[in-house]
Order: C-alpha cells, then structure tokens, then sequence
C-alpha cells in the first residue's frame, strides 16, 4: 500500500528504476563476485526487455558497463549516492 | 506603515533603514541558497512537480531583493511595491502547488497536470507583472488596499502546506524534519505579523516579522545544508 493509502502501485519513476538497478549491482557486487543480470532484475523487478532497455540507457549515460558482465561505473557510484542524498532532504519536506 | 519607498515609510524607518536593509539581503541569500538546493534535488530525482518549490523560494528571493531595493531607490514607489506583493505571493502560490501535486501523485497519477498548472501559474505571474509595470492600461490602486488581501492569501497558502505538512507526519509515511516544519511556521508568524504591522504600523510587529522569517529562512536552509 503506498502512503495515501490506495493500494495501487504506480509506476516508478526512471530516475528512481535507475538508482534500483545500481543499489542492486552493488548489493551483487559487495556479496559475490559475479554481478548476475538475472538476479538484479529480480531484485528491481521490472520485466526482462525493460530492464534491458534500461541498462542500455544506464550504460549510454556512463553509470554502468554491461558487456559480458554487469558492473556499475564510478559515475553510476556518484550517481546513487546523489540520489540517496537528495531523496532524504526532501523526505524531511514530505516531498518524496 | 506601508512596505515600500512610501513617504511613510521612509518617516517610518528614517536611519533604522540599515538593518532592514541587511536582514532583506540576508533574506533573499537564504531564499536563493533553498532555490539552488531545490533544483538540484530536482534535477537528481527528476519529479515534475519539485521544480515548484525552486521557483517558489526564487520568487521569494527576488521579492525580498525588491523589497529591500524599495528602502535605498525611494523613486520605485508603488510599482515595486505591488510587484513585491505579487511576486511574494507567487512564491507561496507554487509552495502550495507543490505539496497540492504530492498529495495527487500519491492518489493519482499526474500525467501532464503538474506542467499545466505550473505553466498557468508561470503565465499568470507574468500578467501580473505586466499589469504592473505597463501603464497606464490599468491603474492600479495604492498597494497598501491590496496588502492585507496578499498577507491573508499568504497566510492561506502557508495553512496548506503546513496542513499537508502534519497530514504526512500523522501517516508517519515519510520522515519530516521538524527544523522545516518550524521553518515553514516562522514564515506564516512573519505574515501574520506583516498583517498586523499594515493594520497597526507598530515597529515591532514589522521588526518581529523579519525576525521571524530570517528563523524561517534560515531553518530550511540549515536543515538543507546540514544534509549535504
């Protein structure tokens, strides 16, 4: 159930699915050494060929390399911790 | 006493125009330093409607810059200080609309509506200022008639968000700051006591007003700052 109340999910933002599939690169990376694209996906959630648009996207931008295998860049790092920074100030506004 | 480059207030402040004058700059720094944290936040988290509140603190900025340029260039008169009244209330106006959004995308999903009501809002603050600054199409009447209207409307505006503010602390949905709900009270003190000063003239009531509003001011910015 999200805060309002409703039970309804509505989709995440871009912004949001991005900072999802890095955190989850870097949960993969700090517990195994292999990054695997499937349990990433499982993590974030979305559907095979959108995950892979996203990655496509997310590597185009620089925030990570997905060749043969996943691994997130140091823009991508920055990236996360931005996100993670900027979410909590405006969580003390109420506003994310 | 009047806000403005008003005779009145020129007798009204006479030499004490120097602190005013420094807490208007402060102000305005404070509002500007919010703005650029806002759009950064904007511009990392990507939400439509966040970019409400780095309008809402610029034109804020800007109305305390007009406000303490009115104290030292007695010739912007009236004009400057209908601007000011606009422009403040803009400020708060897309304050409003931002938490007004928040409430809707949580409900509903917001589609194209945040970029048409920030667009009507952006248009209408645009006729105002024109209304102002192009005469003589319309002729307005001395600012001082309108200012209670603008601080009720603030104070009105201000109400909404520190009642979307409390409805989000109750559903204990999100971790508010209480240094920014305090905040966010300090500048609905700093209406309220600008209401009482265009009704009573006294010099404290404009003098706590401005206190008020740098406490506000400065604790939204210290709870941002503080995070970085």
């Amino acid at each position: 159930m999200n805060p309002s109340g409703s039970s309804k999910q509505w989709p995440r933002e871009r912004t949001r699915i991005y900072f999802d599939i890095l955190r989850s690169i870097m949960r993969e990376e700090r517990s195994s050494e292999v990054v695997r694209i499937t349990r990433v996906q499982n993590r974030v959630n979305v559907p095979s060929d959108r995950f892979r648009r996203h990655l496509r996207e997310m590597e185009k931008l620089g925030l990570v390399n997905f060749r043969n295998t996943l691994s997130i860049t140091i823009k991508g790092r920055e990236f996360v911790s931005e996100y993670r920074r900027f979410s909590e100030f405006m969580n003390r506004f109420g506003l994310v | 006493m009047q806000i403005g480059a008003t005779p009145q207030m020129s007798s009204f402040l006479g030499n004490e125009t120097a602190p005013f004058l420094a807490s208007e700059l402060l102000s305005a720094c404070l509002a500007f330093a919010i703005a650029y944290l806002m759009l950064r936040s904007f511009r990392v988290l990507r939400r439509d409607y966040l970019i409400g509140f780095p309008i809402g603190f610029s034109f804020l900025g800007l109305s305390y810059l007009l406000l303490g340029a009115s104290y030292v260039i007695s010739s912007l008169g009236d004009e400057a200080s209908w601007l000011q009244l606009f422009i403040g209330c803009y400020g708060f106006a897309f304050l409003g609309t931002t938490y007004f959004l928040r409430r809707r995308s949580l409900a509903h999903r917001l589609g194209r509506m945040s970029n048409w009501l920030f667009s009507l809002l952006v248009v209408l603050a645009v006729v105002a200022v024109l209304i102002v600054i192009v005469p003589p199409v319309m002729v307005l009447p001395p600012h001082r008639v309108a200012d209670q209207v603008f601080r009720i409307t603030n104070l009105g505006l201000l109400a909404y968000v520190l009642l979307s503010m409390y409805q989000i602390l109750k559903a204990k949905a999100y971790e508010l700051g209480a240094v920014v709900l305090a905040g966010f009270v300090f500048l609905a003190i700093e209406q309220y006591s600008l209401l009482l000063w265009s009704l009573d003239a006294s010099f404290w009531s404009f003098a706590f007003a401005h206190l008020s509003r740098l406490l506000g001011l400065g604790a939204i910015a210290l709870e941002g700052f503080h995070r970085q």
